[in-house]
């Protein structure tokens, strides 16, 4: 596991960022990792299968995401597919992560570029 | 799956794809060959029902430039796992201990200093792979300083070749050459205390590093002033030139013990995984 695993100030790659938090919420395979990330970026973020699988190579050897052993119905599923969830590190790294984009957001509505979620 | 047209461009596609994948290491294939081509699959019956041919075209130029980005990423990470391995560290180590013996054998043939010197610079990139992502700006910069002495040196014993003439030492190009050695010493220097700061290594190499890098200085100031005293500094022989003589041992001398101590350390460090950065 890497210096990086555990420091808070580690910096995400888009990609790193937005398959964590396509986690968030679940274990996930592949496929549905990718689904989601162009729904959350509403398809300005595309992840190719290179990127995407070079990313959770080395997002496991970091200790942030993990395979799942567990499956769901094998009637409803491939079972040939391999499922990932967040790690503790991964979590802790997802939130650190929100919580800056949270504090840039926040800066930019204080300069008037981003209208005030309540004003909307 | 049955024979219809989309059934068949799928299946041609995918093969197309899967073709392509030998792009990356062998390695990465070996983990990853079975779900990329999966999800690739599912992206092409997704575009096609969703946006048709022109949704299948748009995913393929997607693909390809993803799948010439990311092999190539790849690829260079694999070389880095390569440059960073313990079998690699051990060899410089051995390399620039065989480069101390060749400084103290200096004079026994003309090869012996460019080759002590490459087999040193062996040496420190030894060093360097061994602090991997701690190196830090400070042995980073030891690196390429010894990288662009050493290159200097070399290029100032190759004028004297090619031309059969020395360089005046207080010319501005014999200035350039000569600073070569300062330099690596300059360069030997930083990756000593980086060496201490990390602690990577036993706290003697970083000590020998920093002994080296003085007596590198040492060697190309005394020489400096040896040869724009005098053309024959050896003949009687000067103090400036006993000075080289004693820093010439104390390089070799100091090389064959961080050698040994590099050859016998080449542990990898799990946070050298050039691979921890997603």
């Amino acid at each position: 596991m890497s210096e990086t695993t555990s420091n808070p100030k580690t910096t995400l790659t888009p990609a790193a960022f937005h398959i964590l938090l396509a986690l968030a919420d679940g274990e996930n395979h592949g496929y549905a990792i990718m689904r989601e990330v162009a729904e959350h970026t509403n398809g300005k973020m595309r992840l190719g299968p290179g990127t995407l699988y070079g990313t959770i190579k080395r997002m496991l050897a970091d200790g942030w995401i993990e395979e799942s052993d567990e499956r769901p119905d094998p009637q409803l599923d491939d079972e040939r597919r391999r499922y990932y969830r967040l790690t503790g590190v991964g979590m802790k790294l997802v939130k650190a992560e929100a919580e800056r984009l949270e504090q840039l957001v926040n800066v930019a509505r204080g300069k008037k570029l981003l209208r005030n979620p309540r004003s909307v | 799956m049955n024979n219809s047209p989309l059934a068949n461009s799928i299946s041609i596609s995918v093969r197309v794809y899967r073709t392509l994948l030998v792009a990356y290491p062998k390695k990465f294939r070996e983990h990853y060959e079975t779900h990329m081509v999966q999800v690739f699959r599912d992206s092409l019956r997704y575009e096609y029902y969703r946006n048709g041919v022109f949704g299948v075209i748009d995913l393929w130029l997607h693909t390809c430039v993803d799948l010439f980005v990311t092999a190539l990423i790849e690829r260079i990470s694999e070389r880095s796992q390569i440059m960073f391995s313990p079998k690699v560290i051990m060899w410089g180590g051995i390399a620039s201990a065989f480069g101390g013996l060749l400084w103290v054998l200096t004079g026994a043939a003309d090869f012996t200093i460019p080759l002590a010197l490459l087999l040193t610079l062996g040496g420190l990139a030894a060093i360097h792979a061994r602090h991997g992502k701690q190196a830090g700006v400070l042995g980073s910069a030891g690196f390429i300083l010894g990288i662009l002495g050493t290159g200097l040196f070399l290029t100032d014993l190759l004028w004297q070749t090619i031309t059969g003439n020395s360089l005046n030492p207080n010319s501005s190009l014999g200035l350039l050459f000569g600073s070569g050695l300062p330099i690596v010493g300059i360069g030997t220097i930083l990756i000593g205390i980086r060496t201490l700061q990390t602690g990577i290594l036993p706290r003697s190499s970083g000590m020998l590093s920093f002994a080296i890098g003085v007596s590198q200085i040492g060697f190309g100031i005394s020489g400096w002033l040896a040869y724009s005293t005098t053309s024959d500094p050896w003949h009687p022989m000067t103090i400036f030139a006993s000075a080289m003589l004693f820093f010439i041992f104390a390089i070799g001398i100091f090389w064959m013990v961080l050698g040994a101590i590099i050859a016998g350390n080449p542990g990898w460090q799990i946070s050298n995984d050039p691979s921890a950065s997603a």
